[in-house]
């Protein structure tokens, strides 16, 4: 237990300085049994420390004044303070450096300049309206005000103390913090949901960062670059890369098979998969194929294992390109992009490409044409061909998969011609006259179209009202459940419908 | 959460930008109520937040972004000091008069 309504903690030579705000002392506490050495009276309502090598200064909020308090170095019990300085009203942040003190003055709308080796002040510099919040830059000598109530932050020059420019910022700007490793100043709000990141060499806003609500609290890690910012509205913490200045998500990319492709994102750049790193928002990142795959879907994994499938946009969306590519004919465009949103693991799925005609096929081919028939190779020949059938036969489905498009729309009509496509294509199977993988994606295929057709029904609700939308609604319901349990459409196009049925009902 | 066959309609094409535009948020790591306070402790890599509502100090380990302990301490921590040296945390709590101290090692209060 210390003071009353302790406000403010600076540490010194193992011991701890505690402003007790309710009750005008500060408490000196040993820093190894954590007992209290003493209080010492200061001013009225001690709200601030800072911490300078041989002194604690404490800003007292109601007495216009900062008292001097001198650090024994080697026993607490000798702490005392030494002086009372009196600077303008209602003093709210401190910044010193080894030859002045800088004090922020609320209420008067200045800042005083101490002298640190004599406690003099030396001028009083006007600023903007409430200034809150006192830093000064690490390389350049230059001090920074955030002006809570005229929305500046204004800039002092540190050895002539005179005021260099008033930044127009956001709303209710309280707190400054200046990267020492970059020298940009970051400044945070209690009415914005923004950071502002300002240049320190020309004193010219760079930008403002879009974070959480009220963003008051702002930590700079200077070792990484990195920017924390605490908002207080949405209970929430932002990281910002100091680098590029651009709020970081947390990100574990993978991809699925593991060796089935790449995670490329930026400018070509590749990612690194299976480890937690942070990713720029807005970052767009492609999932990348290797050879002998094509790229399936990007899904996110949440907790307990399951996935859920996310947005992606396909590079070529024309129906002819994509089933062309899922064929295997044209795999350059069959990777999917997304972009960083939020925090998460996310995965890039990838299926195996059907293959071509295989090597060992290649041979006997070469034999028909230059040379009569060899015994040893008619069981290959026999094999080539029946891959050749397969694969004409797989061409054949596929053209009639894409003439359902040929009257320019899909609609309630086409269910049953799909239904009896996908029965041939079942009973083609069934007699081997279809490869497995030539099925599985004849299968997709078909779903894909009959989930287009359920979604425009779905759409097409907006059109009815009262009681016959939700007789109608409900059988689109029914149907869907129906044609998931035949297998018509697959699993990831029945969440899909689901979370469009589960939207429609909220509304 | 959708995911789109291949083949983007111009009319899911709108869908999707209209959903773009309305996620304008930006991403950030849950903590708990009024996180008053944030600060950095270099040392270890952690990043310490202040929830003035909820009595805890969120610690994130600042290379992964997760939140690995909530600390209870006392009430209304508002402000927060790191000593690099003894490598510890100080937090003043303004509703009941205490300072806790967090260990930056072994994270007891």
């Amino acid at each position: 237990v210390v003071g009353d309504n302790p406000a403010f903690i600076g540490t010194h030579y193992d011991r701890i300085y505690v402003a007790n705000e309710g009750e005008n002392t500060v408490s000196v506490i040993n820093g190894s049994d954590y007992n209290k050495i003493k209080d010492i009276v200061v001013g009225d309502s001690p709200a601030f420390i800072e911490d300078a090598p041989d002194d604690i200064y404490v800003a007292n909020k109601y007495n216009d004044s900062v008292s001097v308090i001198h650090i024994s170095l080697t026993n607490g019990s000798n702490d005392k303070k030494i002086k009372d300085i009196m600077v303008g009203k209602r003093p709210s942040s401190i910044t010193a450096d080894p030859g002045q003190i800088f004090v922020a003055n609320e209420f008067n709308n200045t800042v005083s300049v101490i002298n640190a080796s004599n406690y003099k002040k030396l001028k009083d510099i006007p600023v903007g309206d409430g200034p809150i919040s006192i830093a000064r830059g690490w390389s350049n000598d230059k001090i920074y005000v955030a002006n809570y109530g005229n929305n500046t932050v204004s800039v002092i020059n540190g050895s002539n103390y005179n005021k260099i420019k008033d930044i127009p910022v956001g709303k209710g700007p309280i707190s400054i913090a200046i990267s020492k490793s970059t020298s940009k100043v970051y400044v945070g709000y209690t009415f914005e949901s923004i950071v502002t990141v300002i240049n320190a060499s020309n004193d010219n806003k760079i930008k403002d960062i879009q974070v959480g609500d009220s963003p008051a609290s702002i930590a700079i890690h200077d070792d990484n670059n990195m920017v924390y910012v605490a908002n207080k509205g949405s209970n929430t913490v932002s990281v910002i890369d100091g680098s590029q200045d651009k709020v970081v998500s947390g990100i574990t990319f993978n991809t699925s098979p593991a060796n089935a492709g790449s995670i490329i994102c930026d400018n070509n750049k590749e990612y690194p998969t299976n480890v937690y790193i942070y990713v720029a928002i807005r970052t767009i990142c492609k999932a990348q194929p290797n050879k002998g795959f094509e790229f399936n879907s990007w899904t996110e994994n949440l907790k307990h294992n399951s996935t859920i499938p996310i947005n992606t946009s396909s590079v070529s969306n024309s129906p002819l390109n994509s089933f062309l590519s899922s064929f295997g004919i044209k795999q350059n465009d069959t990777s999917a992009y997304f972009d960083i949103t939020r925090y998460g693991t996310f995965t890039a799925n990838f299926k195996p490409l059907a293959p071509p005609i295989p090597a060992e096929y290649l041979v006997p081919l070469y034999g028909i044409i230059v040379s009569s028939i060899v015994g040893w190779s008619i069981p290959s020949i026999v094999g080539w061909i029946n891959v050749r059938n397969r694969a004409r036969r797989l061409n054949q489905y596929h053209k009639r998969i894409v003439s359902l498009y040929g009257d320019g729309e899909l609609d309630e009509k086409d269910i049953g011609s799909l239904d009896g496509l996908k029965r041939e294509i079942l009973d083609a199977y069934s007699k081997g006259k279809l490869a497995d993988q030539h099925y599985v994606n004849l299968k997709e295929e078909i779903s894909v179209l009959y989930e287009e057709i359920y979604n425009k029904r779905l759409h097409s609700l907006i059109d009815i009202s009262g009681r016959a939308n939700k007789e109608l609604f409900n059988r689109i319901k029914d149907d869907i459940t129906d044609a998931y349990a035949k297998g018509k459409i697959t699993e990831i196009h029945y969440e899909l419908l689901t979370k469009k049925i589960l939207d429609y009902e909220n509304k | 959460m959708i995911v789109l066959p291949h083949h983007l309609s111009a009319q899911t094409l709108d869908t999707i930008i209209n959903e773009r535009k309305s996620f304008n948020q930006s991403p950030q790591i849950k903590v708990d109520r009024f996180p008053l306070y944030v600060t950095v402790n270099p040392a270890e890599n952690k990043i310490y937040v202040a929830n003035h509502d909820s009595n805890t100090v969120s610690v994130i380990d600042s290379n992964s972004g997760n939140v690995t302990n909530d600390i209870r301490v006392g009430t209304g921590p508002s402000y927060m000091t790191v000593d690099t040296t003894e490598n510890k945390i100080y937090v003043a709590n303004e509703g009941d008069n205490t300072v806790s101290v967090i260990d930056a090692l072994t994270i007891i209060r």
